[in-house]
């Protein structure tokens, strides 16, 4: 009886949760999953503009940054965050180079590590929409009249270790991405807007150059 | 000549040269006329940096680059945390108010014993927390602080000159902290590089400009 009243406790507060956001759960995501793959079938590249507001526990106010986004089929995804400081994130099938605020770049294979590698694949999958297939991750979509909200709670502790969830939302209409929310473990938010996208503009390799 | 030049002991120059030039070298202190001084803890309630940390362990080199935030809190606890831009915390570090130290977080791949207690013992260096009675020199440019090993000198400012030392017992320079000009003694600097000279690690850190 007690866990009866638990699992309806549970359903009831996550019910709750998702409408708050005005969004209703999607109980059959097949209809989304085939969406996203036909669309993704059409997309070979994506470049937007982006806002993060990263909300810290401790901060009374947000750090807030902005700076162009890029992803090319496949596996090609590039962060370039232009102010208040700079820093460029290049991941490029299992490389990744970051370029920081003082101009030094590092280099890594994300193959060699099991954590870079669910990183590399989460954010390549989350800006290309193809998070349905990430069996890293436990996956529940709800949607509003104007955006699918794809929940992702991961499922491995190497993830686990470094976050509590990943909440991303996609526009209805083109299926490109909004918005994406990740959530640490202390509660700390880092909420990436993104602004102005445009698909298949035929961006340069020379973009996603890790060496 | 060059019989005294056998290969032997150009390896033995060039390792002495080598040893030479990783130091800090010596910390001339001429003047020795020391008074007590009451050096107070560093006061700031709030900077943001950007922040290179960048170290070795045996023949592997790391590097890490983020966001270093500290803060004082209300409760008068000062908290270090360090982030990297995308949202993944590497470290969260505190000192409560009697001066006791706890790793509220860390990531895996720094949480290594050694790496922890030079972190610590910097900003322990930098935040003057925990630290024994100073002295002051007859000129009033140095304040001079006993470590678990060696000292810590801070220059007060005359000649412009406000920057940190940790000196091993025969006052050679074992971690420099250069900072900023203008970076007020009382308090935290805009921009400070943390250098040690006996291990190959170091520190950098740039104020983010507040226009959030």
């Amino acid at each position: 009886m007690k866990q009866l009243i638990s699992l309806l406790a549970f359903v009831t507060l996550t019910f709750t949760a998702w409408s708050q956001g005005g969004y209703t759960p999607v109980p059959d995501i097949n209809g989304v999953k085939k969406q996203f793959a036909d669309k993704m079938v059409h997309t070979q590249s994506l470049e937007s503009s982006f806002t993060q507001t990263k909300q810290m526990k401790l901060l009374k106010e947000n750090i807030v940054s902005n700076g162009r986004f890029y992803y090319k089929k496949d596996n090609k995804v590039r962060i370039d965050y232009q102010s208040p400081y700079n820093y460029l994130v290049i991941l490029n099938n299992g490389q990744m180079s970051i370029t920081d605020n003082y101009g030094k770049k590092t280099t890594m294979n994300t193959r060699n590590s099991k954590s870079l590698q669910s990183i590399n694949k989460v954010m390549v999958d989350c800006m290309s929409g193809n998070i349905f297939t990430n069996s890293d991750f436990r996956i529940s979509v709800a949607k509003n009249s104007k955006e699918y909200h794809i929940e992702m709670i991961p499922n491995t502790s190497d993830l686990k270790s470094l976050f509590k969830k990943i909440d991303v939302y996609f526009n209805q209409d083109n299926l490109y991405i909004n918005k994406m929310v990740i959530t640490e473990l202390n509660g700390d938010i880092t909420d990436m807007k993104y602004t102005n996208v445009k698909a298949n503009t035929g961006l340069h390799d020379q973009l996603f150059k890790t060496k | 000549m060059t019989n005294y030049l056998k290969p032997s002991s150009l390896i033995l120059l060039c390792c002495c040269l080598l040893i030479a030039g990783c130091s800090g070298g010596r910390y001339v202190i001429q003047d020795r006329n020391w008074q007590p001084y009451d050096l107070e803890p560093a006061a700031f309630t709030r900077h943001l940096y950007s922040c290179q940390i960048n170290g070795s362990a045996g023949i592997r080199k790391y590097s890490f680059s983020g966001l270093l935030l500290v803060k004082e809190m209300e409760d008068g606890s000062k908290r270090v945390v360090f982030q990297n831009e995308i949202g993944f915390t590497f470290f969260d570090f505190e000192w409560d108010t009697a001066g006791m130290f706890r790793v509220v977080q860390i990531q895996e791949q720094m949480n290594k014993e050694p790496l922890i207690k030079t972190l610590r013992k910097d900003f322990e260096v930098l935040f003057r927390v925990n630290f024994s009675a100073a002295q002051i020199n007859g000129d009033r440019t140095l304040v001079r602080t006993r470590l678990q090993k060696g000292n810590a000198v801070y220059e007060t400012g005359k000649d412009d000159k406000k920057n940190i030392y940790i000196l091993d017992e025969k006052e050679r320079k074992v971690v420099s902290f250069i900072m900023a000009a203008g970076a007020p003694l009382s308090g935290l600097p805009a921009s400070l590089t943390i250098t040690h000279h006996k291990a190959n690690f170091g520190i950098r850190l740039k104020t983010i400009p507040s226009n959030n």
